[in-house]
């Protein structure tokens, strides 16, 4: 079964001067349980077609359906309830709040969503903490760890929602090889275990390698 | 306010000041028209002061009434829980009791109504009677303050004082009041000869004022109706005599009183005072809020990042605005507390911010921190939290979640 699908999509980025086409005629399928990459040089729209896949940003064409769902026709507010329900993102620069500690970065994606208990919240928290290591961090600041604890706490602010889908964007890019090497463990780990598609943009061959299927792009088009 | 200190911190001020500005207004404002002891049912107060008369050569009179007069036009009136006939403001008299101390002290001539319809407190001995008052009793009720500057230490009641050449009795002490309680306010109260009360032009002139209580649940204008009929009955009465008398719009409520009484022949039109008064608010709303809005934004602007991640995780445009909204009404409200703080000291303690006849006088604290200029503060914050808010919030929330986790 297809849990994501796109079809047709093109995306083109217009200023007052010039037209840039990021996407063009993009169609993929991906199956639930798959560890997809994607690859290609900076520029060809690998960033863009994940924003697309993960409801952040719009096609200018094309129709996205994620778990059967047609979100193209979804309105903002739904498109953010989907996002929080079955949508995790890990990013390369982590994007984690500084204000606010582990504990609490990890649980703002269950602030959004309706109908879960305090205690409920606590012991999802609490469980990704445990799971990922990281429970000795969770009064910590993102300013006081590591680029690896940072990645760490980035996953199970994804993971802690449950999601069917994790989009990660190049989540090795700001970490040393041994560091990129446990958060690429930690990624297979949820998708073998947990059954979690994983969708991850890489310039990393030997990362990609490892993972079901390399999709590459050049220039807004899937090459192989 | 952790993440960005210096910002918040000048917002926080910057509200004070606009909160203290906007405050000082309203205490103005307020003190004028909110109920406080003696004066504690303004709200259902209403005012007789004037009569406009003109005479047969066509030349106009206008001025305070006479008792006669007052009486025509505000006795026995349906509705009317008690009215007081009294002088026309206080008069400064010296006073000398049996200390050595001679000294001038604000005196109110008044009627036995002027206990019902004002509540002074009653510390010792009793208030003068409907007969007293009409047998030109040499009585007087004093204040606290009064009674100790002419007797010392020593028990008033009973004992007398020279007031006016007369020599007066005392027979009660009452809690001393503000002067901003403009027609309760006394230091010797005493009951008005209505008898001997001079009189003039054809005998509807004097020095009469009618203070006037409407029972709880009466509409005042029902009140101030059947005063414009008794004018009309009075105009027809006085055609007679060739005279005419103008309706300028009496008895005032106590709004008009403190919009000010443009004298004894206009009727009162404060529509301009009033839009100057809203206009000086919404300036003092406005010119912050803009400076408010501004720092938002840049607040906002350092924190871009942060609101698109929540937008990736979830969080809807609305509730983007809300959080921003509710984030910066606690920092308003920080400010609105320091500045409603600032400006009941400013109140308080500089002289000149409340005058009665040109004088400073000073307000109590319970006069300043009631419902009405708390609740106040509490509306110009909301207002200015909105206003300040509103446009930063939705431009946060509009703002494209790929383009906000981007930005650097």
């Amino acid at each position: 079964m297809n849990i994501i699908e796109l079809r047709g999509i093109s995306k083109v980025y217009r200023t007052k001067e010039i037209e840039t086409t990021a996407l063009e005629n993009v169609n993929i399928s991906i199956e639930k349980g798959e560890f997809v990459s994607i690859m290609g040089p900076s520029g060809c729209g690998k960033s863009t077609l994940l924003n697309i896949m993960g409801l952040l940003d719009k096609p200018e064409s094309g129709e996205i359906r994620l778990l059967g769902t047609d979100c193209s026709t979804l309105g903002d507010n739904a498109l953010s309830r989907f996002r929080n329900e079955h949508i995790g993102f890990v990013f390369q620069s982590f994007h984690l709040i500084p204000s606010l500690d582990v504990e609490s970065n990890i649980e703002m994606p269950l602030d959004y969503r309706a109908g879960i208990s305090a205690s409920e919240r606590t012991k999802r928290v609490t469980d990704v903490l445990e799971r990922l290591d990281i429970s000795h961090r969770r009064r910590h600041k993102p300013g006081q760890l590591s680029g690896g604890q940072c990645q760490r706490v980035a996953i199970a602010r994804a993971l802690v929602g449950r999601p069917s889908i994790i989009l990660a964007d190049e989540p090795t890019g700001n970490l040393d090889s041994r560091m990129g090497a446990e958060v690429m463990e930690l990624l297979h780990t949820l998708n073998r275990e947990d059954g979690i598609t994983i969708v991850m943009v890489t310039h990393n061959e030997e990362q990609a390698r490892q993972t079901d299927r390399i999709i590459r792009f050049f220039d807004g088009r899937i090459v192989s | 306010m952790r993440t960005q200190p210096l910002i918040a911190w000048v917002t926080v001020i910057g509200t004070a000041l606009s909160i203290f500005l906007i405050m000082t207004v309203v205490m103005i404002e307020s003190v004028g028209v909110m109920s406080f002891s003696p004066e504690s049912n303004r709200d259902r107060m209403l005012y007789g002061m004037y009569v406009h008369i003109n005479k047969p050569n066509g030349s106009g009179g206008s001025g305070s009434m006479s008792y006669k007069c007052a009486e025509r036009l505000y006795a026995n009136l349906k509705g009317v829980e008690a009215i007081s006939f009294q002088s026309d403001g206080a008069e400064h008299l010296d006073i000398h009791g049996t200390t050595d101390e001679t000294f001038t002290a604000s005196v109110r001539s008044c009627d036995q109504g002027f206990w019902e319809v004002f509540d002074h407190k009653l510390l010792e001995g009793r208030l003068f009677s409907k007969e007293e008052v009409e047998a030109g009793s040499k009585l007087a009720v004093v204040s606290s303050s009064t009674a100790r500057r002419l007797f010392g230490p020593e028990n008033a009641i009973g004992r007398h004082f020279m007031l006016d050449h007369n020599d007066t009795e005392v027979i009660g002490v009452v809690e001393d009041s503000s002067p901003l309680a403009e027609w309760a306010y006394g230091e010797v109260f005493r009951p008005i000869d209505v008898i001997s009360s001079s009189e003039w032009g054809g005998g509807y002139f004097g020095n009469i004022a009618a203070a006037i209580l409407v029972e709880e649940g009466t509409d005042l204008e029902s009140v101030r109706n059947q005063v414009k009929n008794r004018y009309a009955e009075f105009a027809s009465e006085l055609k007679a005599e060739g005279r005419d008398i103008i309706y300028h719009g009496a008895p005032f409520t106590q709004q008009v009183y403190a919009d000010g009484i443009p004298g004894s022949n206009n009727t009162p039109d404060n529509s301009a005072d009033r839009a100057i008064n809203v206009a000086v608010l919404v300036i003092l709303l406005l010119v912050p809020a803009i400076n408010l809005s501004s720092m938002l934004h840049s607040r906002l602007r350092r924190r871009i990042n942060d609101l698109g991640v929540r937008r990736a995780f979830g969080c809807t445009r609305g509730r983007i605005v809300r959080d921003i909204i509710g984030e910066n009404f606690i920092v308003t409200l920080a400010g609105g507390l320091i500045g409603l703080g600032a400006g009941v000291l400013f109140a308080l303690f500089y002289d000149g911010v409340f005058t009665v006849g040109g004088e400073s006088v000073r307000p109590s604290l319970s006069m300043l921190l009631n419902f009405r200029i708390i609740f106040s503060a509490f509306a110009a914050c909301f207002i200015l939290n909105i206003i300040s808010a509103a446009i930063p919030a939705w431009q946060a929330a509009r703002m494209n979640p790929v383009n906000a986790i981007n930005a650097k």
